[in-house]
């Protein structure tokens, strides 16, 4: 199965990467709980303890993972889709409800959140299915594939993780040779709607999307067809927006962020920004930070636990973590490109997709870039089942960097 | 794998931390101050707090008031609000949510003693009342006002710890004037007196002629400022702020005010008059007077207290000199000797007089003057006609002596020359001792006073009440040195209405006590 000297060519820059932002989602989590569970008269530790127990399990899975060859993967892939839609099944009914969302499935004193679970299993399967389809990997097979996993998730409701699914499809689809032009063409649209947010911010995706589709090289009938349907739907939504009634809109919206924003639209990124702003450039120390003290912040420990980082560590500290992350998502890709075989790379590409919108879409709607999508910032917030879902991911990476080349013995 | 693919990732990447990169550097450091102020404004708050304040004490270090810790627990979840104020101990148990601060409580270990001077503070130990009130920005300490930071429902931070205040700029120390031992006297002598004669109330006042500090001032029935809330408010303000109608002992004014103008001399010759007419109006005596003949003098009308014969004074000064000479004594005008809600009296001017009032006015009636006006007025003639501004507070200091302001004699000008105040002196002492102050003798001083008993005017109609009327004696002591001027006014006294038998008694006992005390000697038999 493994032999130590493997360990020599698992990349050790992912390691101390994992190891340092666990270390740091640790620290975070007890500022960002403490006070909030002295309050309650409760410990407050106790969530601080929870992670640290998910982290073994997870530790553990890591380990099973990175030593197992990756190859046994692929054959229990169908029976992994199959326990994925089970689970997303099981919680929509027999599921703990919290926040107006049936996330968790309890078993025993254990609870786990199927939808972070899916995450991976989904791109276990997807990545076993463009193994099985090589080069005529068909995009409406893909979306089907999806489609399921997605609705049900829907269903819960659990906006963030269903992007996540749809943008690991996507990213698996470019990774994969399919044709990028027509995916560009049918999923530029609803990045054009989602940016359509901020005027400027859509400004510079038509700009960046002209000039990506320009230096691709791609057909002019190609790209002034895409461009097309891009500003298209960018003009036609505030028009199509504008017709709802305000109720309605906040119908909308409150349908797409189930359970949040009680202060009304814009709460939460305007307390987040204050909290990363006024931590300045060395920040107002651990456990200094008044704004996430004072539990202005919601969520923090775990969708905007990047908001503390910012306020108690400052711009440095940010900066680093931002930093952390980019180098974890270009050494996996970097693994995903060096893999040994086309399954192997897939792999990789996918979880590398997964932390990358993760991440994106994190920091992005803490920095108030972005909306606000519900979505942990992987290793770092608060949350069992994810923590152990990203380690183990971790491990699958590292079974693929160990296994980059024929050993020589 | 492809090589293009990976570039381009790469690149992604790059942009990707550029733009993240530049969103943390726009919000963290340039604008870094707008969010610090953001988040500052939101969280903090301002919770007012009773603040520590200077102690008051009397010119023989008695101890007034003064301010204890307590502790006080309040909640701030939701809204503000005390749970518990000033308690003597920490509180045992600490529910969530609830705070618990230092705060200052004022108290008042002499209760009644000069209560309506001293005053007393209200729940944040703000000076409502006396010298607490008067003087409230000199005891008071600066940081009335804890801060603190709570979250968005106002539970906050720092919860279940003691917070202290800032001791840095303490309230100052106020000496007064006040005597406790000769306060006591008065009090003591003042509530005997109302007892005795079932009196409505009382208020006495004592002069220091040396520096203008008031010695004592006191009015029955007061109020224990621990517990203010209890006791009727009329009892709060002391009634040496308050007018009342001084007749018999303004008699003083008019004849000095003769004298000096020269319209009169301590030599001349007053008709003896049962009755006079002016303006219509009969005016007449207010009891049969034993004439020694047909001619009286100015001596005998002061010691029989006739006030046909200080209308014939009056007459002949006539209204212009009269009312200047009054304004002279500083009545009409506050007196500023240190409380808030001084009256000024009323003194209407000569040209709105009706014309019997130059004869009333002559014996004290159709004017309304303060206790303390009648103090500082009459005590010019114990200091050569010049007439000081009475005050109660003797110094103002800071706890660490840095700051002192010590208040001397200030005088508000001259009533009369050296010569009147001396002739005054004299017929003073001749009322003591050949008229109505009898009973102001005193063993070993040679005293000198004046009674006055005033019917009492109606609230409301201006009328003159039939059986009700105001005792009082005005009187300085020794006569060779003068050192103490004295006021007792007694309201309503019953059995006997003078105040020869009424209020000079009381200035009897409490100047006899006043004079051992201070150690001033004798200057007669």
């Amino acid at each position: 199965m493994i032999n130590p000297r493997m360990l020599h060519i698992s990349d050790p820059m992912i390691w101390i990467i994992t190891a340092l932002l666990v270390f740091i989602g640790i620290f975070m989590i007890i500022s960002t709980t403490y006070n909030a569970e002295l309050k309650a008269e409760r410990d407050p530790f106790s969530f601080a303890k929870r992670q640290f127990g998910s982290l073994f399990l997870g530790l553990a899975l890591m380990s099973f993972f990175a030593f197992i060859d990756y190859g046994n993967l692929k054959k229990f892939a169908p029976l992994f889709y199959l326990f994925m839609l089970m689970i997303l099944v099981l919680v929509l009914f027999g599921g703990r409800a919290a926040s107006g969302a049936q996330r968790w499935i309890m078993l025993g004193p254990l609870s786990f959140q199927p939808s972070e679970i899916s995450k991976l299993l989904l791109i276990v399967s997807l990545a076993a299915f463009f193994n099985s389809r090589g080069e005529k990997t068909n995009i409406w097979e893909t979306l089907l594939v999806v489609a399921i996993p997605f609705l049900l998730i829907f269903r819960q409701p659990d906006l963030g993780t269903g992007l996540v699914m749809i943008a690991i499809a996507v990213g698996m689809l470019i990774w994969g040779k399919s044709s990028p032009v027509l995916l560009t063409m049918i999923f530029s649209p609803l990045a054009s709607i989602y940016f359509r947010q901020n005027l400027y911010l859509w400004i510079a995706y038509i700009l960046v999307l002209w000039g990506a589709l320009y230096f691709s090289r791609v057909k002019l009938f190609d790209l002034f067809l895409i461009m097309t349907i891009n500003i298209g739907v960018g003009i036609a939504l505030p028009i199509l927006w504008g017709l709802f009634k305000p109720y309605q809109q906040m119908r909308v919206l409150s349908f797409l962020n189930p359970g949040i924003d009680p202060h009304g639209i814009g709460y939460h990124t305007l307390q987040s920004k204050i909290a990363i702003g006024s931590g300045g450039f060395f920040g107002k120390g651990f456990m200094h930070g008044t704004q996430t003290q004072l539990q202005f912040v919601p969520i923090q420990n775990s969708d905007f636990i990047f908001s503390a980082i910012g306020e108690e560590l400052g711009f440095w500290g940010s900066t680093l973590v931002v930093s952390l992350f980019a180098t974890l998502i270009w050494r996996i890709f970097k693994i995903a490109e060096s893999a040994y075989d086309y399954w192997g790379s897939m792999l990789a590409a996918g979880i590398g997709v997964m932390f990358l919108f993760h991440f994106i879409v994190s920091v992005g709607m803490n920095l108030g870039v972005l909306p606000v999508v519900g979505i942990p910032l992987p290793f770092v917030s608060f949350g069992g089942t994810s923590l152990v879902v990203n380690l183990a991911a971790i491990g699958i990476i590292q079974s693929i960097a160990m296994r980059r080349q024929k050993l020589v013995f | 794998m492809d090589r293009k693919r990976v570039s381009s990732a790469i690149a992604a990447f790059i942009v990707l931390g550029v733009v993240f990169f530049l969103a943390l550097f726009r919000i963290q450091i340039l604008q870094y101050n707008f969010y610090k102020q953001k988040a500052e404004v939101q969280q903090r708050r301002f919770i007012r707090i009773a603040t520590d304040r200077g102690d008051i004490v009397s010119s023989d270090g008695a101890v007034l008031a003064t301010s204890l810790s307590t502790y006080s627990i309040y909640t701030n979840t939701g809204e503000f609000k005390w749970i518990k104020r000033k308690l003597d101990r920490p509180p045992a148990e600490k529910l969530p949510g609830m705070v618990v601060i230092e705060e200052k409580k004022r108290v008042y270990p002499n209760a009644h003693l000069a209560s309506q001077v001293v005053g007393f503070t209200g729940a944040d130990n703000e000076g409502l009342a006396g010298i607490e009130q008067a003087y409230d920005e000199y005891l008071r300490s600066k940081e009335g006002w804890i801060k603190t930071y709570a979250d968005p429902i106002g539970f906050e931070f720092l919860q279940a710890k003691s917070k202290k205040l800032d001791t840095e700029e303490d309230g100052m120390n106020i000496v007064l004037t006040i005597n406790q031992k000769i306060q006591y006297a008065v009090e003591r002598e003042l509530s005997a007196a109302i007892k005795k004669f079932s009196a409505i109330s009382g208020t006495a006042v004592m002069m220091d002629l040396k520096d203008g500090g008031i010695l004592a001032l006191a009015s029955k029935p007061d109020f224990d400022p621990n517990n203010y809330s209890k006791f009727d408010p009329k009892t709060w303000n002391s009634r040496a702020c308050l007018v009342y109608e001084p007749g018999s002992t303004f008699k003083l004014i008019t004849a000095a005010s003769g004298l000096d103008q020269g319209t009169i001399t301590i030599d001349s010759k007053l008709q003896a008059l049962n009755q006079i007419v002016v303006g219509g109006k009969t005016i007449g005596n207010s009891h049969q007077i034993n004439w020694p003949g047909k001619e009286i003098s100015i001596s005998y009308a002061l010691e029989q207290s006739i006030n046909t014969a200080m209308a014939q004074i009056s007459m002949k000064l006539g209204k212009e000199k009269f009312y200047n000479h009054i304004k002279a004594f500083g009545f009409g005008e506050k007196t500023g000797f240190g409380l808030d809600g001084e009256s000024s009296g009323i003194l209407r001017h000569y040209n709105n007089w009706y014309t019997p009032d130059i004869a009333m006015l002559s014996f004290g009636q159709s004017i309304a003057v303060t206790p303390m006006q009648l103090l500082a007025a009459v005590g010019s003639f114990g200091k050569e006609g010049l007439v000081l501004k009475p005050h109660l507070v003797k110094r103002i200091e800071s706890r660490d002596g840095s700051y002192v302001k010590s208040y001397s004699a200030e005088y508000y000008g001259r009533s009369v020359s050296k010569k009147t105040a001396e002739e005054m002196l004299g017929l003073m002492e001749n009322i003591v001792l050949k008229g109505s102050g009898r009973h102001a003798k005193i063993k070993g001083y040679h005293v000198g006073g004046k009674t006055g008993t005033a019917q009492k005017v109606a609230v409301g109609s201006g009328a003159y009440m039939k059986g009700n009327y105001i005792a009082s004696f005005i009187g300085i002591a020794p006569l060779k040195k003068p050192r103490l001027v004295c006021l007792v006014i007694i309201d309503d006294p019953k059995g006997s209405i003078w105040g020869e038998s009424t209020a000079a008694p009381v200035f009897q006992r409490v100047v006899d006590e006043s004079l051992r005390y201070l150690n001033v000697p004798p200057d007669g038999l």
